[in-house]
């Protein structure tokens, strides 16, 4: 399994590559406008901006990963390669999962770690009012990120390159107004771990029951 | 565990409504070396994949080394080694990458073997696969199936895209492999002086289904292609089960029959040909005799019995 997941990891390196940058720029950007820019905006503004920027960025790249993972699949034959030697669909399918989740983890905690230092620097005094108020966007946020991802690997199991392309960022882009519309709170996570499951379901589906 | 390393009932595939294979009974023993044969099309790749899970049977029931096919566990994935046709490798990958894989995912590695057949091959490990020639694609998979040290190994035209030096090469670690007691093989080729060196017994897919399936001696033997000379016109119809084929020429006519027994020769001699000799057939000819259609020579078999089998 540990052979599978590295696999998967070095497979699409570019995305964790980017994923980190991506979060070091932005994290840089966040902290200079909000600090050295000679504004001092609230802890509110800092992660109401921040969340916004980072949504996008999320969507986008943990989106392209899923259907990247299962779209090389199918075009290059590397499970045809891989189901024949000693591992079956399930540990494929579950390593290539887990290198999405960790996608997600490393391009998140960067981003997480940057609000949370931002929020502290700006005033002590709000942390203990406002813990609730990280844990109410950034788990959220979190989880936007992983659904996303589990959305292009539905998408992705295709040989059809517009198709896991536009409809997974559709799909996906469906997701941001539903949390500014529902707010973050209970529905929003029903809503996001119900659309995980589907899309796991959906994906491990098609992967198990494909030819290879 | 079953005395058949690999048992299919009614096997029965159809792509897009045409019928690949249609009820394939496929019975391979432990230790058996079994040459699959069959024209383009046959469906001899099909079977293959259906075996190794890569692709859902429409109907029947399959199973390999005593486990279901379509749900094979990782532990006897690990017992089988298989060569694609086409030789499937992932493209962007280095052989290097390629092998370390293999290492790491198989359940066992002969390094020792795997080296001497990397310097047999001459095989540049830093070489993207996509990079590689066809031969090369080949040997590189060979070596690595023949590596993990099989149970049962599949090869899926293994020689096709190899020139005659490592062809030969092939077929000399073929036989090593072989020799070593306990392998079964399921060997597919087109060239069939190549299985019938290897190969103890004999499948021939035709249409979709098994049409022989039995010893290569025993195919030898049932299968006679006779040519009879008449003092006048031979008989239009012979009431002879299982003619694969027959041609007329004057006064001469010569039938290939499967399953020659004793009855079918008190028929023949019924119509009391002038002379009739035996042509001694090679594996090559049988194969060509029960896989032609669509020509005059060839007698439809659908309807008949399987031309040979157990």
């Amino acid at each position: 399994m540990f052979t599978l997941i590295i696999r998967e990891v070095e497979d699409n390196r570019v995305f964790f590559i980017a994923a980190v940058i991506l979060a070091v720029i932005f994290s840089i950007l966040v902290v200079y406008q909000q600090f050295y820019d000679g504004k001092y905006e609230s802890v509110e503004s800092v992660i109401v901006n921040f969340g916004t920027m980072i949504s996008v960025l999320l969507v986008m790249a943990f989106c392209a990963m899923g259907a990247a993972q299962m779209y090389w699949d199918k075009t290059k034959k590397i499970s045809a390669l891989l189901a024949t030697l000693a591992v079956n669909r399930g540990q494929i399918f579950t390593a290539r999962v887990i290198a999405g989740f960790l996608l997600v983890i490393i391009g998140f905690v960067p981003i997480a770690e940057t609000i949370i230092t931002a929020a502290s620097r700006l005033g002590v005094s709000f942390l203990p009012i406002h813990r609730g108020v990280y844990f109410a966007i950034l788990v959220p946020a979190f989880v936007l990120g992983f659904a996303s991802y589990c959305i292009g690997l539905q998408a992705g199991w295709t040989s059809n390159k517009v198709r896991p392309t536009l409809g997974s960022l559709g799909l996906s882009f469906i997701l941001i107004p539903a949390i500014l519309i529902k707010g973050f709170g209970w529905e929003i996570y029903a809503i996001l771990f119900f659309l995980i499951a589907a899309c796991l379901i959906r994906a491990w589906y098609k992967f198990s029951t494909a030819a290879l | 565990m079953s005395e058949y390393a690999i048992q299919t009932e009614n096997i029965v595939k159809y792509f897009d409504g045409r019928c690949v294979l249609d009820g394939v009974d496929l019975r391979i023993p432990q230790g058996g070396i079994y040459g699959l044969l069959g024209r383009n099309g046959a469906g001899k790749t099909t079977i293959i994949r259906i075996l190794l899970g890569l692709e859902p049977a429409t109907r029947g029931e399959a199973n390999v080394l005593g486990a279901s096919s379509w749900q094979l566990p990782a532990s006897v994935l690990g017992q089988i080694g298989y060569v694609a046709e086409g030789h499937n490798l992932i493209p962007n990958y280095s052989v290097r990458r390629i092998v370390e894989l293999y290492k790491r995912l198989s359940a066992r590695w002969n390094e020792q073997f795997f080296r001497r057949l990397l310097e047999t091959f001459r095989l540049p490990m830093e070489r993207k696969a996509s990079q590689l020639s066809r031969g090369m694609r080949a040997q590189l998979n060979l070596s690595l199936a023949m590596a993990t040290e099989p149970k049962l190994l599949i090869l899926d035209d293994p020689t096709l895209g190899l020139d005659t030096v490592a062809r030969r090469q092939f077929l000399e670690l073929a036989i090593e492999l072989i020799s070593q007691n306990g392998r079964t093989i399921l060997f597919c080729s087109h060239i069939l002086s190549d299985v019938e060196r290897l190969a103890d017994r004999i499948g021939i897919l035709r249409a979709g289904k098994l049409v022989v399936d039995c010893e290569l001696d025993e195919l030898k033997k049932r299968v006679r292609k006779l040519r009879l000379i008449f003092d006048g016109q031979p008989p239009m119809e012979f009431p002879i089960m299982d003619i694969i084929a027959q041609r007329r020429q004057g006064r001469e006519m010569t039938i290939t029959v499967a399953n020659w027994n004793e009855n079918k020769q008190a028929i023949l001699n019924i119509f009391k040909p002038a002379s009739c000799t035996e042509i001694p057939m090679t594996l090559e000819e049988i194969f060509i005799e029960c896989t032609a259609s669509g020509t005059d020579a060839a007698v439809d078999y659908e309807q008949g019995e399987p031309i040979c089998s157990r």
